[in-house]
């Protein structure tokens, strides 16, 4: 979310990360049946017009403990403050089906760039535990990026301590999920250009909702995912555009784009987006200052 | 322990694995639950195989299967199979091949799931909480079938 990096005076938003890490977060808001739960099955059988009835045999299933992560940057951009500390939230979220311990990483460039700190609620010997579906935030805090050269990025990564690895891959009594129980995010401090000032910068939010085929909300293969991108632009901003690559495991629906809801062809034409395989482009053009634009599109979950 | 369900010791026992067929008199019926298996053939197509499930995780797609056999010297009439869906399991559709269920929300009203309404609203599969079908004609001596749907862990 926010500002990105600025290439030939053209603005481009990178949503990437986020796309990535919105499909687990909507899984844990809809509460998986947590780890060691028993399923049982069985059926009656109503026979003849006595209506004697005999029950079947019971199946039992006990649901897997399944381990998963998803990091996401609070703001995924934002220009540097001229301070000595910088400090970077993020948040991590237990995408899994039972408690959790997870290793926390982080990493700063360029060169002169340092971590200084790590800090989350909890936080022991650079792990913290999270219950299923709890998400935390935790806070890089970063040296060194106002003497850097041009742009300071930092990245969070949280492991599971359980292992990590391909997804279903078995581990113990466990199995791993689909984000691979290890999960990271990135965060850009940019410099600025001049010609923005800080709270000038333009904002791009990003926000999903689900319709599976049978009406709920669930991702589950087969599922729509609306994304909705709003970029405001407090300032004049020119030579605006939006990428943004649709997340892995999700097929783009074609003509789903509009902009400020009008409907946008997916081939390199005369309106402002397309989509070329791997992400949606839209070029918007100059924006003045005040403007808002809503682009919304479509994948569907393979 | 309940006279419905006198062979509860035994299917723990037997856990996961698909369990013995249940005999109330010449009727057999067995209740299994299967997941799919994704294996690529060297062809690269993908071959999905249903087995007994193992290991089951939120999200994943099972299937309920009910088979059953008529093991008497008589046809049987008048036969019906409720099954309720397990807590954790939500209804999508009858399986592949399987006569499609009557669904109840409650327990008490039947319909096919296009017809099912909870309140002033249509109901979905998560609304779902018993499958059931009624036999239309006898179970001829020694026939057999199976009724399935599919279902999804939440």
């Amino acid at each position: 979310m926010g500002m990105g990096r600025t290439t030939r005076g053209s603005r481009h938003f990178a949503a990437t990360a986020l796309a990535c890490a919105l499909v687990p977060a909507s899984q844990a808001a809809a509460a998986s049946t947590p780890a060691g739960q028993v399923i049982r099955n069985v059926a009656t059988l109503t026979l003849g017009t006595q209506q004697q009835q005999v029950a079947s045999n019971e199946v039992t299933l006990t649901v897997a403990h399944v381990v998963d992560v998803a990091v996401a940057a609070v703001v995924a951009s934002r220009p540097q403050a001229d301070v000595a500390r910088e400090e970077v939230p993020f948040v991590v979220r237990n995408t899994g089906n039972a408690a959790e311990r997870y290793r926390l990483s982080a990493a700063a460039t360029p060169a002169g760039v340092s971590v200084v700190e790590l800090a989350a609620e909890g936080l022991t010997d650079g792990e913290i535990v999270l219950a299923a579906g709890e998400e935390r935030r935790v806070t890089v805090a970063l040296a060194g990026v106002r003497d850097a050269a041009g742009d300071a990025t930092v990245t969070l990564t949280a492991t599971a301590a359980t292992g990590h690895g391909a997804p279903g891959t078995p581990v113990g009594d466990a199995v791993i999920g689909a984000g691979g129980a290890s999960a990271s995010a990135r965060a850009v401090l940019t410099r600025g250009t001049g010609a923005l000032s800080p709270g000038a910068a333009p904002t791009l939010s990003k926000s999903q909702s689900v319709a599976a085929p049978d009406g709920s909300a669930r991702p589950v293969s087969g599922a729509i995912v609306t994304y909705r991108l709003e970029a405001a632009f407090p300032v004049d901003t020119p030579a605006v555009s939006i990428d943004d690559a649709i997340p892995a495991g999700t097929v783009f629906v074609p003509g789903s784009v509009t902009l400020d809801g009008a409907a946008q062809s997916d081939a390199a034409d005369a309106d402002a987006a397309r989509f070329d395989g791997t992400a949606v482009r839209v070029a918007m053009g100059d924006q003045p200052g005040g403007a808002t634009r809503i682009v919304r599109f479509q994948v569907r979950i393979k | 322990m309940s006279p419905l369900r006198p062979f509860t010791a035994l299917a723990l026992a037997a856990a996961v694995l698909p369990a013995a067929a249940r005999a109330s008199g010449p009727l057999e019926v067995a209740s299994s639950v299967l997941v799919e298996a994704r294996s690529r053939a060297a062809d690269g197509t993908t071959r999905v195989a249903l087995v007994p499930a193992r290991r089951i995780v939120p999200g994943d797609r099972v299937t309920v299967v009910l088979a059953y056999r008529n093991t008497g010297a008589r046809p049987i009439a008048d036969v019906a199979f409720d099954n309720p869906v397990p807590a954790g399991l939500s209804y999508r559709a009858p399986a592949p091949g399987s006569a499609a269920p009557e669904v109840s929300a409650d327990g008490r009203s039947y319909a096919p799931l296009a017809g099912l309404r909870v309140g002033m609203r249509a109901a979905t599969g998560d609304d779902v909480r018993h499958v059931r079908w009624r036999l239309d004609r006898p179970i001829p001596a020694g026939a057999s079938g199976r009724l399935a749907f599919t279902a999804v862990l939440r």
